[in-house]
């Protein structure tokens, strides 16, 4: 699979329902969604709480594999790849809640997406501390326990891990949920840069009005999923 | 009359129902002379020195003279029944077998009782010597005895312990299993959210799960190590302690035997300097094994191997139950639980 392409689509939804394995045979939390997701555009999934974003993110990052219809990336269907490849080459997953682990420090966290992908840097460390500077974090920050740095601070972290080996796609949940507008805003300023001027495609689950407004394109999930364009 | 020709055969002195009080049992087992009971000596007016003329009551004609060497006193109450008077200890006039050969030499109608007693050095050669001393011409009237079932039954308690030993091996093993897969459970829940995260980022469950079992295996190696290493060091001063208290116990039980027999300590003990075991052979014919009073090295590096099998065959079974729990885990869900 080839990592970089020109704005082409590079995750393509159809027909992709789901439903939980203990609800009712027609109750669907996600149904018929047809998204296309391209390199180099910042995308937003909005909806209320209950409306499926968090389910759809699980969906597309091979979190979750039991739904009808499909997801392609690179015109390969997720139900026919390795997942734990795919998660651990070509989609960087940021949450909510950071998930660094708590008794690493932050270079070491980055160190660690590495060395997972078995992507090839000749210097680990020296690459971590370049992508905690490319995310606002001088390498002062590096030899910390995550668990000493602030909420913004840990989420910068979490970028820099899912950036650690370069892929294509960044997937995140709700990633500013936990953090002020200031903070919020540099962390979209983030994004932002990683679509436009390194050609990523960043896929943003948010009820935040100010992340929706400063997408390229927004997708509004509701139980007739709308779609909304932002350009 | 009663003779010997060793001082083993002695059991009522070795056993310590009698003691010397005055004198000694001679270690000269070829000349006439005699130990006698306190209760005799007293009622004849008889003391160390003093000679006793034995007649035969078949022929007054020959009589013998004994020498006492030394006067004993019975521990063990004597029976007052008037039917064991003439089997009564006290009258028993203790010599050796060289003198009761010689009277016996000079009168065809006189009887004895003869008891050689023969030690071997295996049990499987007990049928060859019965067989050998009857083609060599024992006598159809006599038989041979052996003491083997005394001998099993002191060595089936060893025995017994070597069972109970390997059952409780076995058992060790097994409750040691159940409580490191009970462990390894506990431990596995604890890093749940480490797996979910490592699993989130696309660490392989094979991988995840090699990771675990690589981590058990470096902590049981190293315990082993470090137990080994304290085991062997304390087991060598253990062992010494152990073999230090044998050797105190089996000297003082010695010089005991030789107080009941009438001999001095550092007689004794000179003469075992002298020649070592020869000297203890001779007395009490025990075998000529050569006395070890330290244990200088106890690490079998076979008993080492083994176990280290055995932990590693443990760690490794303990670690299939995280490996199906991990298989079983589902990131999404570990992270749900976590928000």
């Amino acid at each position: 699979m080839e990592q970089k392409k020109e704005n082409k689509e590079t995750l393509n939804l159809t027909n992709v329902s789901y439903r939980y394995k203990d609800a009712d045979k027609d109750d669907y939390v996600l149904r018929n969604i047809n998204y296309s997701f391209e390199l180099g555009k910042i995308y937003a999934i909005k909806g209320k709480s209950g409306s499926g974003k968090t389910t759809l993110l699980s969906l597309i990052s091979g979190l979750e594999t039991k739904y009808e219809g499909s997801i392609l990336y690179d015109d390969k269907n997720l139900k026919k790849i390795d997942l734990d490849t795919y998660r651990n080459t070509y989609t960087g997953i940021v949450f909510q809640s950071y998930n660094l682990l708590p008794h690493l420090t932050a270079v070491e966290n980055i160190i660690l997406s590495m060395d997972i992908s078995k992507v090839k840097v000749d210097n680990k460390r020296s690459r971590a501390i370049e992508l905690m500077k490319s995310v606002g974090l001088d390498e002062s920050f590096a030899n910390r326990r995550v668990l000493k740095l602030s909420g913004g601070e840990q989420q910068r972290i979490a970028i820099a891990r899912s950036l650690s080996y370069n892929p294509n796609i960044i997937l995140a949940d709700e990633p500013t949920g936990n953090l002020d507008k200031d903070t919020e805003d540099e962390i979209l300023k983030i994004f932002k840069t990683l679509a436009h001027k390194e050609n990523k495609c960043v896929i943003i689950v948010t009820h935040s009005k100010n992340v929706c407004d400063n997408v390229d394109i927004v997708y509004e999930l509701k139980r007739k999923n709308k779609v909304r364009d932002n350009d | 009359m009663i003779g010997y020709n060793s001082y083993e055969d002695i059991k009522d002195f070795v056993n310590g129902n009698y003691t010397i009080i005055e004198g000694e049992v001679s270690e000269d087992f070829n000349s006439s002379n005699c130990v006698i009971s306190e209760e005799l000596a007293s009622l004849n007016d008889l003391s160390l020195g003093d000679s006793i003329t034995v007649l035969d009551t078949k022929n007054e004609k020959n009589a013998y003279e004994l020498l006492i060497t030394g006067i004993y006193k019975e521990n063990t109450e004597s029976s007052d029944n008037i039917s064991k008077m003439f089997s009564n200890s006290a009258n028993e006039i203790i010599t050796n077998v060289n003198f009761i050969k010689t009277i016996l030499s000079t009168n065809e109608d006189l009887s004895a009782t003869i008891t050689p007693t023969f030690i071997l050095n295996n049990k499987e050669n007990i049928d060859k010597f019965a067989n050998e001393v009857k083609v060599k011409g024992l006598s159809e009237y006599y038989k041979v005895d052996d003491n083997i079932e005394e001998i099993e039954s002191a060595t089936n308690s060893i025995k017994n312990v070597k069972i109970f030993a390997f059952n409780f091996l076995v058992i060790t093993l097994i409750i040691g299993g159940v409580v490191l897969i009970v462990i390894n459970m506990i431990n596995i829940r604890e890093r749940k959210y480490e797996i979910g995260v490592l699993r989130t980022i696309g660490m392989k469950k094979t991988k995840l799960s090699f990771q675990f079992m690589i981590e058990l295996l470096i902590i049981c190696i190293l315990s082993l190590s470090i137990g080994a290493g304290i085991g062997s060091f304390a087991s060598v001063k253990v062992a010494n302690n152990l073999l230090a208290s044998e050797i105190a116990n089996s000297k003082n039980e010695y010089s005991n035997i030789n107080k009941n027999f009438g001999r001095s300590d550092d007689k004794d003990m000179n003469e075992n300097n002298k020649s070592d075991s020869e000297s203890i052979r001779s007395k009490f014919r025990v075998a000529d094994i050569s006395q070890v009073d330290t244990i200088n090295a106890v690490v079998d590096f076979k008993i080492l191997a083994e176990l280290l099998g055995i932990g590693i065959l443990l760690t490794i079974l303990s670690s299939l139950a995280s490996m199906i729990s991990i298989s079983k885990f589902s990131p999404l869900t570990i992270l749900k639980e976590r928000s």
